[in-house]
């Protein structure tokens, strides 16, 4: 088994010492009884005399009632599609229902068993949480890898009342969010300049944004929208606290843990992709910056009709890809609209207006 | 000769020169249909390996005497609904993933770094007492010890990667059983030879 010095393994994965020291030593097996009652189960399984699901499903009358699904969702959706397609400026007044809204409705979707403020959903940072919020009890953060989002909590009506109405292109926007984000609310403030710009090229443009996102992003307004819907969403383990010195601590977790942490890590994973020359279009198999980590960590971008979409997306050991947070910055990448941070459940928690 | 079936059968030779109907999809096929026997030789093929691969990711024998049982009760009640649309080993090591991440989801939330256990009990596991006493096998034996030991030590996805290859999947399969790009499958194994053979140079 000796390997000399000038002979290479013939595949770089595969080393045939090592394969052999392992054949020899991972010997172990189930137990003679764990084999019997899992054989047991089969043959029980098989006296039962279920009908096999495949079976069930062969019906031609099955396939037929499948295929006609099928032909009559495609054929409504065309059919929506052109009635859209038909509406012009004025169907915009009434389509303007506020995104808040919206945002309302899915918050509020939010069961109320979430109710632990998850200190942080940003990856490579672990802030002291007990320094910093003292007794509030947050739950904190699970590890780099499977990082959480906060979760979101129902919007208070004064809030909603408080944000602007979003423009019907917000409502566009949304439309054409990805899968995983369809329920996230992206809301949009600003001017109609956008309107008029179409992205001519997207990873040109995530460059423009990313190369010096700091200046793109209002830090301020991140950490007072944070704050509105993380607020309610701290635990007083302590009762001796003050609801002020609550609002204080969470506050300032807020500002100096988490919206910073946010886009420093947007800042750090857009260099590290810059540096090993990854590809930031590749959304259906985003490429980290590091293959071999246990926690991979992309960005993408992804084109839309009038604003740009860069996904955050890490691969923690457990759950394959996954959105973390979205960035969405206006198609000519002058302005970062919104960061929508999805949670399990398809809500969102999202900062607006920024 | 090409296998024409799109099932890949596993690397048992007596298995792959004994035709499609001892396929991994034809025994499911006849078990489906009612032969309990065709269980009992796929059940003799793939249980080691899984198993192993099993013990090696929740290192505690009882809990994988455990998983081990969820996972071949998953494969007996999902034989109507089976389709070969991957390999056997592909599917049947994606339920065995699936159902540690459910474990360890119960457990802490997440599948755990581990940090603290100790790896004494696991390669006396995995070894099971069958290395050889003698004397001139005390070396190797000692290397076999390290070598789990090591492969203990790596991390979690480094230690999946390689112990699913050793287990006889490859690259693809394992990019698919674990959700993972092929291209870091490679990468991660890459990484943990390097660091095996770093600490078993004497070994090798």
């Amino acid at each position: 088994m000796t390997r000399f010095p000038l002979d290479p393994p013939n595949d770089d994965t595969r080393d045939e010492c090592l394969s052999a020291l392992y054949r020899r030593g991972a010997t172990a097996e189930p137990s003679a009884h764990v084999d019997a009652v899992i054989r047991a189960a089969a043959r029980a399984a098989l006296d039962e005399g279920s009908v096999p699901a495949t079976r069930r499903h062969s019906s031609p009358w099955v396939s037929w009632a499948m295929a006609a699904t099928v032909f009559l969702s495609v054929s409504l959706v065309w059919l929506l599609r052109d009635r859209e397609a038909g509406d012009t400026a004025p169907a915009v007044a009434e389509r303007a229902a506020p995104a808040t809204m919206l945002a309302q409705n899915t918050l509020e979707a939010v069961p109320e068993s979430r109710e632990k403020f998850t200190a942080t959903a940003v990856a490579g940072v672990t802030p002291p949480v007990a320094d910093t919020v003292g007794q509030l009890a947050l739950t904190s953060p699970p590890s780099e890898a499977e990082a959480i989002p906060p979760a979101a909590p129902p919007l208070a009506k004064a809030k909603a009342d408080q944000m602007p109405t979003a423009p019907s292109r917000a409502e566009k926007t949304e439309t054409k969010a990805s899968p995983s984000l369809a329920e996230a609310p992206v809301a949009a403030v600003g001017t109609a300049r956008s309107l008029e710009v179409m992205p001519l090229d997207p990873v040109a443009t995530l460059h423009r944004v990313s190369a010096d996102i700091q200046r793109h992003a209002d830090i301020a307004k991140i950490v007072d929208a944070l704050y509105q819907q993380l607020r309610p969403r701290a635990r007083i383990t302590d009762p001796a606290l003050t609801a002020a010195l609550v609002d204080e601590r969470v506050r300032r977790y807020v500002a100096e843990k988490y919206a910073p942490a946010l886009i420093q890590n947007y800042a750090q994973i857009y260099g590290e992709m810059v540096a090993t020359k990854k590809n930031f279009s590749a959304c259906e198999h985003p490429q980290p910056f590091d293959e071999t980590a246990d926690v991979l960590k992309a960005l993408c971008v992804i084109e839309g009709a009038d604003s740009l979409r860069v996904q955050y997306l890490v691969n923690g050991y457990t759950r394959g890809w996954r959105t973390t947070a979205e960035f969405v910055f206006s198609a000519d990448g002058e302005w970062l609209q919104a960061i929508v941070i999805p949670l399990e459940e398809g809500a969102a928690v999202f900062v607006e207006g920024i | 000769m090409q296998r024409s079936a799109a099932i890949e059968d596993t690397d048992v030779p007596a298995v792959v020169s004994s035709g499609e109907s001892h396929s991994d999809a034809a025994l499911m096929a006849r078990y489906r249909d009612g032969d309990a026997g065709a269980f009992d030789m796929l059940y003799s093929r793939h249980r080691a390996r899984v198993y192993r691969y099993l013990l090696s990711q929740c290192r505690e024998r009882a809990l994988a005497d455990e998983l081990h049982q969820e996972v071949w009760l998953s494969v007996i009640r999902s034989r109507a609904s089976y389709k070969p649309l991957a390999a056997f080993t592909t599917w049947v090591f994606a339920l065995a993933r699936s159902r540690l991440i459910d474990h360890h989801r119960r457990e802490r939330g997440f599948l755990r770094v581990e940090t603290g256990d100790e790896p004494g009990d696991i390669v006396e596991q995995l070894i099971d007492g069958r290395a050889s006493p003698a004397e001139e096998h005390l070396h190797r034996k000692r290397c076999v010890e390290r070598l789990l030991r090591a492969v203990e030590g790596l991390p979690p996805a480094q230690r999946e990667a390689f112990v699913l290859q050793e287990e006889g999947m490859t690259l693809a399969q394992i990019g698919e059983a674990t959700q993972t790009a092929p291209e870091t499958v490679k990468s991660r194994i890459r990484y943990a030879l390097a660091k095996l053979r770093d600490n078993l140079a004497d070994c090798l």
